[in-house]
């Protein structure tokens, strides 16, 4: 049986989950981190779909997913989306859309990284993830 | 036919006694508590307990802003992972769990604590114990949340300074400094030295009742009062584990076989 976990990945780490708020809103230049998720450390993989809900404005969106090396304390990108510019596509999303990205998570604790270029502007997002597994033995 | 099988094992504790109301052993591939602060908490593969995965606490580099102690309401400049359960202040209640200290920096500047706490609409009742090891390798204490003191000190708003009552003193070493488990420093020791602790409070009277800590006998606290602080805040019962620290250094403790216990 697949167990499956959605994740919610705008929250920063100084977020209070339990009002974080339907998406994140940017407005200016800036790089910006979510929190690390551990939630990910026991599943096997996962679909990450990244949607902008409004914008008005030019802008620049680009979002990666990020895994973390504990040795050394660098994150590792595994995977990309592609640059965002607009508010995404009414439903439904095609399905080899480039807001749909997919990953093994061989990682244990991941992370998003969304960087934006210009100011000016306003653009809302959301980014999840649906993590799936086999039910473990234990 | 009959099956035969080797007979059920209770769960680790060091205690007999309670009903049990649940059990999170997050055996689960997910945990079953929350964290309602920041940081994060999360299933632990690397460190185990009884052959299961443990639950890691992760300020994330977060700080709490440098209070003396726990505070009387929950700090959530922190983690504040909680199991609700709703009882309308008619039973007693009891906590018991695993914990150890994991990764390096929590000898100082950092905070764990244990609650049960209650509201019903008007008030909030909190019991609490802070898992305090006191300094490096020397023996932990325990000391809880008193409420007649906090509420003399600071009123009933829940904003003023608490007051915590140094009630136990575990012989062992803290374990807080060593035997960590700290990747990026080189430190890879997943065994580590485990404590457990047992808290139980009365909803009825609004008194604690008693708290155990390693292998130290149970303390009597009927003579302590819950912390009374007022609040119209959803007025449901909580489990929860506190952790803070007060400088932006990442720090992480484990937690196993958290066990909710009703205890009339």
């Amino acid at each position: 049986m697949a167990l499956k976990l959605t994740v919610a990945m705008w929250a920063l780490a100084s977020d209070n989950e339990q009002s974080l708020g339907a998406g994140r809103t940017v407005t200016t230049a800036a790089t910006a981190l979510s929190r690390e998720f551990p939630e990910f450390s026991r599943f096997a993989k996962a679909i990450f779909l990244l949607d902008v809900a409004a914008a008005s404005g030019t802008f620049t969106l680009d979002v990666t997913i990020q895994g973390f090396n504990e040795a050394s304390g660098k994150w590792h990108i595994v995977a990309t989306f592609p640059q965002q510019s607009a508010v995404s596509p009414a439903s439904p999303v095609a399905a080899n859309s480039a807001l749909v990205q997919s990953a093994t998570l061989d990682y244990t604790r991941y992370r998003a990284q969304w960087v934006t270029t210009v100011a000016g502007y306003s653009a809302t997002f959301t980014l999840v993830a649906i993590a799936h597994t086999e039910e473990p033995s234990i | 036919m009959v099956a035969v099988a080797e007979p059920l094992r209770p769960a680790p504790t060091r205690t007999s006694g309670g009903q049990i109301l649940y059990v999170e052993d997050f055996r689960a591939v997910q945990i079953g508590l929350w964290n309602d602060g920041v940081g994060w908490a999360g299933s632990d593969t690397d460190i185990m307990f009884g052959g299961k995965p443990t639950m890691r606490l992760d300020t994330g580099g977060n700080s709490n802003g440098g209070p003396a102690n726990p505070n009387r309401t929950a700090i959530t400049s922190g983690v504040v992972v909680k199991r609700r359960v709703h009882d309308g202040y008619r039973h007693r209640f009891g906590m018991e769990f695993w914990f150890r200290f994991t990764s390096l920096n929590l000898t100082s500047n950092a905070l764990l604590s244990a609650s049960i706490y209650n509201r019903n609409g008007t008030q909030a009742h909190h019991g609490r114990v802070w898992l305090d090891p006191n300094g490096n390798n020397v023996p932990m204490h325990a000391r809880i949340l008193d409420g007649a003191a906090s509420n003399a000190l600071s009123g009933t708003n829940g904003a003023g300074t608490a007051v915590y009552a140094d009630v136990l003193t575990s012989v062992l070493q803290n374990g807080g400094g060593t035997h960590t488990y700290d990747v990026p420093s080189g430190r890879l020791d997943r065994a580590g030295g485990w404590h457990w602790c047992k808290l139980v409070v009365d909803f009825v009277t609004l008194k604690y009742v008693s708290v155990q800590l390693d292998g130290e006998a149970a303390v009597d606290l009927s003579a302590y009062t819950l912390d009374a602080t007022d609040t119209t805040g959803f007025a449901g019962m909580h489990y929860s584990f506190e952790f803070s620290a007060s400088t932006g250094t990442r720090r992480w403790v484990n937690i196993a076989n958290v066990i909710g216990t009703m205890e009339d």
